[in-house]
């Protein structure tokens, strides 16, 4: 009988033991963080390896909520009905602006507090390693020569998708694009010989950029990185074209000011101290911090850019 | 080469690398035996406790779970007749039969020993063939993706229960399922009926464990008797035990299970859900008592369990090979590898490190985990039986339910779930089958996507499809496996008395 | 044999079924890439093959229900163990008349039970997220298993204070499977559960 009671008492405290005491600072209780993919993506690797680290500086626990499906439009929701208390966060990318501009969902990017871009990567477009296409003006000079190039992205209507289509847009050509499920089908497709070339986000493509079974033609930053040395950008290649895969932290529109500045806090010294750097170079991301008006800015210029380049594919 | 696996040895042979092997072989068989669990978040969630740890012991804690996942998927399916993940399907086909007729334990044994074997043997070929298989993969297009489609739909008629037309038609319902969502090729929203939920197509995990566990747990409630003396009592708890003999017996059997697995399981997106049901179909078609499989057959356990670990080491070929993830569950892995600064190619083969040679003996100590584990776990399995049929319902149903609300935290799958549980009871009570659902449903997106694709890639030319070697080598056996089973199934009818089962 | 009227009326079901779902899918916005089939081949073909592999079936098992039928007048079928031959049907969707089965009172008592697992499920899904994990599983537990203690007739002369008893036993049993499988999903696992 004393077990049972013991049982009864730990039940009501985990149904009732988070409601009180909200008047101390925040964080009081363990923190919710909605990944609106299923375990395994980019989205979902790049907070957990920062969970250790926010939970050290937060002194709660961070319970990573991976709430998937329709392309990210289910955990988003999820996110914008949420109480903004600070208790629901939302690991935010540039998904959220893609399912905005196709036109699919009923939120907007305005719908949401951004409280930190930790990482990018850029859009790489890459071909076979060891085939006829060694750099972007080779490709661009088949395509306008009249051959369809066929280009392999992961997802219709995807980020990738979209990207691939300003590409073409801007540098005038016409691509063949072929949809493939997923970042892996995409580069084995590439790989094999299926296809000419792929546009992916440049972190599914680190290995086997590395490894030069795929050679990448030209990226989607302002400027050369890093991570991807000897890798031209579309603009130095004269193509007037700038997007980025971005991965941020959200939470729903009314986040009070200072569990914002919290985060803010606990994220600038965690990537400060340098010790995130690693993971996410290994993960082929750059680490580009970005808070406050700067990142709402940012935000809004990517939302403008996605809608342009979805364009003609939003139905 | 030598020198490698020595130096790898030491990275294994260590108290805290064997520590977190066993640890996370412990957690996959637990994560694996639970409906809706899946072996993609037992990884997941070992990710970030690998951070901080060595290469080989945080990767090697990873494959624990992959292989313990892989293996303990046996145990719903033959207790309870309900397959926790898509590869564990065809293990109820013998396994709950033979369970039935008071045979649990040898069903058990017969799996675990079969696990075993297949991990091991396709650790052996991983290590020895890696990259011309992963090249082989690559070979892989749209055409021959939607060749060993239909040569997967094929075993349709195999699995298909007393009627060959009522299980086409089963397959066919899943292929229907699995139009639901955004088309792949084009981006138009087919049946989603502005359901957010549906924008990606139906869940395969919840149409799984609605289709075989919910339709079951209903099945049991109807037929729930409370006068019905406990059915444990049957069941000869001693006969609990690994059975290597026996495994080792049905050697054919083994060995379909570790091709098909190997062979089948490293192409990306398709081969880790069919590999054990080819496993299955070929053993029976070149059995010598094919009318045995489907009543409790040694043989169809054997084979199925040994493809379905044997997929494991085929899944990591491209992973490791290529940077290819096939799957959910290697994708997770893969980006461990990254975090930890290992990067997979064929450089990582060529390598003189021991890194991965570490990695191959720990996902070898993992199946070895594997089977300690199983084997002191047996008699404790069996005892599930022993929980009274009401509780044991009620407490099914909320694994499911869990199970699939822990995955993707989207109440939408459950009525799903319960929606293709009802279905599930009404299609098995009326012998259309649920199995072809699933096959259906699998398979019937590759299909249509890679034709589509294909034709796309092709610019409208369908010859492709019949002048690739490896396609038309598949279309030209699913054709033949087709006729023969048309054959034998108008000889049956012939024989069989009129009114009779078709 | 089976003189189930759910086989008939099921397979007439995926008639009508498939009918609409070729109906709908030729409603399908007609957009064609490159060398592609249309959005509507897929979902159009497999809606017909259901269609021409139905009516066969419709045929045989109404046949053989009628044949079943009139056999049915003259000798009793044997009540089978096997259930995929169970002579009483479910049938939520039908309001056709039910054949007699063998043992009326066991028959009904069955699709009760069925009935009744399926309504408690649909509860348990519906409060799931409001009432949280705990009160919701331990409520549904409870209701399943004296659902069917009831419904099995298991309850009837037993005294007040046995009842009692067993209820109680059944009430400790919900809670601590509640109890336990929250903690392994959230401490072991670390997979949240709603509140």
């Amino acid at each position: 009988m004393k077990k049972l009671l013991g049982t009864l008492g730990l039940a009501t405290t985990l149904m009732f033991g988070g409601q009180a005491a909200l008047a101390a600072e925040y964080p009081t209780k363990s923190v919710d963080m909605i990944v609106p993919f299923s375990a395994g993506g980019g989205n979902d690797t790049f907070v957990r390896a920062m969970q250790p680290m926010l939970e050290k500086r937060l002194g709660q626990s961070l319970v990573i909520r991976n709430i998937a499906g329709g392309g990210g439009a289910v955990g988003m929701s999820r996110a914008v009905a949420s109480r903004p208390d600070g208790y629901t966060l939302l690991a935010a990318s540039n998904a959220m602006l893609t399912l905005e501009a196709m036109g699919n969902v009923a939120f907007t990017h305005n719908d949401f507090d951004f409280i930190a871009k930790v990482v990018e990567e850029p859009y790489v477009i890459a071909a076979r390693g060891d085939g006829p296409y060694q750099d972007l003006d080779a490709l661009l000079e088949a395509a306008r020569a009249g051959k369809a190039i066929k280009v392999g992205v992961s997802g219709v209507g995807s980020s990738a998708h979209i990207a691939a289509v300003a590409m073409a847009n801007t540098t005038g050509v016409k691509f063949n694009i072929i949809p493939y499920p997923g970042g892996a089908e995409t580069i084995s497709a590439a790989m094999g010989g299926h296809i000419d070339a792929v546009v992916l986000g440049g972190s599914e493509l680190r290995s086997v950029l590395q490894s030069e079974r795929l050679k990448a033609l030209a990226m989607t930053y302002d400027e050369r990185s890093d991570s991807l040395p000897g890798v031209p950008t579309f603009k130095e290649e004269g193509h007037d074209l700038s997007l980025t895969v971005w991965r941020a932290i959200a939470a729903p529109k009314g986040l009070p000011e200072d569990v914002k500045q919290t985060w803010v806090a606990a994220i600038k010294d965690i990537l400060d101290s340098g010790e995130y750097d690693q993971t996410a170079a290994n993960l082929g991301t750059d680490v580009a911090p970005l808070y406050g008006e700067a990142l709402d800015e940012f935000i809004e210029n990517s939302a403008v850019t996605m809608n342009e380049a979805a364009g003609e594919l939003a139905r | 080469m030598i020198s490698g696996y020595l130096e790898g040895l030491g990275m294994v042979l260590q108290l805290g690398t064997l520590l977190a092997i066993a640890g996370g072989t412990f957690l996959g068989i637990l994560m694996g035996a639970l409906p809706g669990l899946t072996s993609a978040m037992a990884v997941a969630l070992l990710l970030p406790v690998t951070f901080g740890m060595p290469p080989v012991m945080g990767i090697g804690m990873m494959l624990g779970a992959l292989c313990g996942a892989g293996a303990s998927g046996s145990i719903p399916a033959i207790l309870l007749n309900i397959p926790g993940t898509p590869s564990s399907v065809a293990t109820t086909f013998d396994g709950y039969p033979m369970a039935q007729k008071g045979e649990a334990g040898r069903a058990l044994g017969l799996a675990i020993v079969a696990s075993f074997v297949g991990g091991v043997a396709s650790m052996i070929i991983l290590s020895l063939l890696a990259p011309p298989i992963a090249d082989f993969a690559l070979r892989f297009g749209a055409a021959e993706y939607f060749s060993l489609s239909i040569f997967g739909l094929v075993i349709i008629a195999s699995v298909a229960g007393k009627s060959l037309l009522k299980g086409m038609i089963a397959g066919l319902l899943g292929f229907f399922a699995a139009t639901v969502g955004t088309d792949p090729i084009t981006g138009v929203g087919r049946f989603t009926f502005n359901e957010l939920s549906l924008l990606t197509g139906i869940n395969l995990l919840p149409a799984l464990i609605g289709l075989f566990a919910v339709s079951q747990v209903l099945k049991d409630a109807f037929e729930y008797d409370p006068n019905e003396r406990l059915q444990a009592s049957t069941h000869r708890i001693e006969g609990a035990r690994p059975r290597f003999v026996e495994t080792l017996q049905n050697w054919r059997a083994l060995l379909a299970g570790i091709l098909s697995g190997s062979v089948v399981g490293p192409v990306p997106g398709a081969g880790g859900s069919i590999a054990s049901l080819v496993a299955y179909d070929q053993t029976r078609r070149f059995s010598k008592h094919p009318e045995k499989f489907g009543t409790g057959h040694g043989a169809g356990i054997v084979s199925v369990e040994s493809a379905n670990n044997a997929l494991l080491g085929g899944a990591l070929i491209p992973t490791l090979a290529l940077g290819i993830p096939g799957e959910a569950a290697t994708a997770v892995l893969l980006g461990g590898l990254l975090i930890q600064g290992i990067t997979p190619g064929p450089m990582l083969f060529a390598d003189q490190g021991g890194t991965i040679y570490g990695i191959f003996l720990a996902y070898l100590v993992a199946n070895v985990f594997m089977l300690l584990i199983m084997c002191l776990g047996i008699k404790l399995f069996i005892r599930v039986l022993m929980v009274p049929r009401k509780q044991l319902l009620s407490a099914i149903l909320v694994f499911c339910f869990i199970g699939v609300y822990g995955v993707d935290g989207d109440v939408f799958n459950l009525y799903l779930m319960l929606g293709f549980g009802i279905l599930g009871y009404f299609l098995n009570r009326y012998d259309f089958g649920t199995a072809p659902v699933i096959l259906g449903l699998i398979l019937g997106p590759i299909a249509e996507s890679n034709l589509r694709r294909g034709l796309q890639t092709f610019e409208g030319d369908w010859t492709p499809f019949f002048t690739r070697p490896i396609s038309l080598a598949f279309l030209v056996v699913a054709l033949g496996l087709l006729v023969l089973t048309l054959w034998q199934n108008y000889r049956a009818n012939r024989s069989a008395p009129p009114g009779g089962a078709t | 044999m089976a003189q189930d009227i759910g086989k008939p009326v099921f397979d007439l079901i995926l008639l009508v079924a498939s009918a609409t779902g070729f109906v709908m899918a030729s409603q399908l916005p007609d957009v064609v890439v490159l060398g592609d089939l249309s959005p509507a081949f897929f979902p159009q073909l497999i809606s017909a093959l259901v269609f021409i592999c139905a009516v066969p079936c419709l045929i045989r098992d109404t046949r053989q229900w009628l044949a079943a039928r009139h056999t049915s007048a003259s000798t009793t079928a044997p009540l089978s163990t096997d259930t995929s031959a169970s002579p009483s049907a479910p049938q939520k969707a039908s309001s056709a008349p039910q054949e007699a089965p063998a043992t009326p009172s066991r028959g009904r008592r069955n699709t009760l039970q069925w009935l009744f697992v399926v309504a408690v499920s649909l509860a348990y899904i519906v409060m799931f997220e409001p009432l949280g994990y705990v009160i919701s599983t331990t409520l549904f537990c409870l209701a399943c298993v004296i659902g069917l203690w009831c419904i099995g007739g298991s309850h009837k002369g037993m005294t007040g204070a046995a009842m009692l008893k067993n209820i109680a036993g059944y009430a400790v049993y919900a809670l601590v499977l509640a109890m336990a499988i929250y903690i392994v999903f959230t401490r072991v696992f670390q997979i949240p559960l709603p509140n």
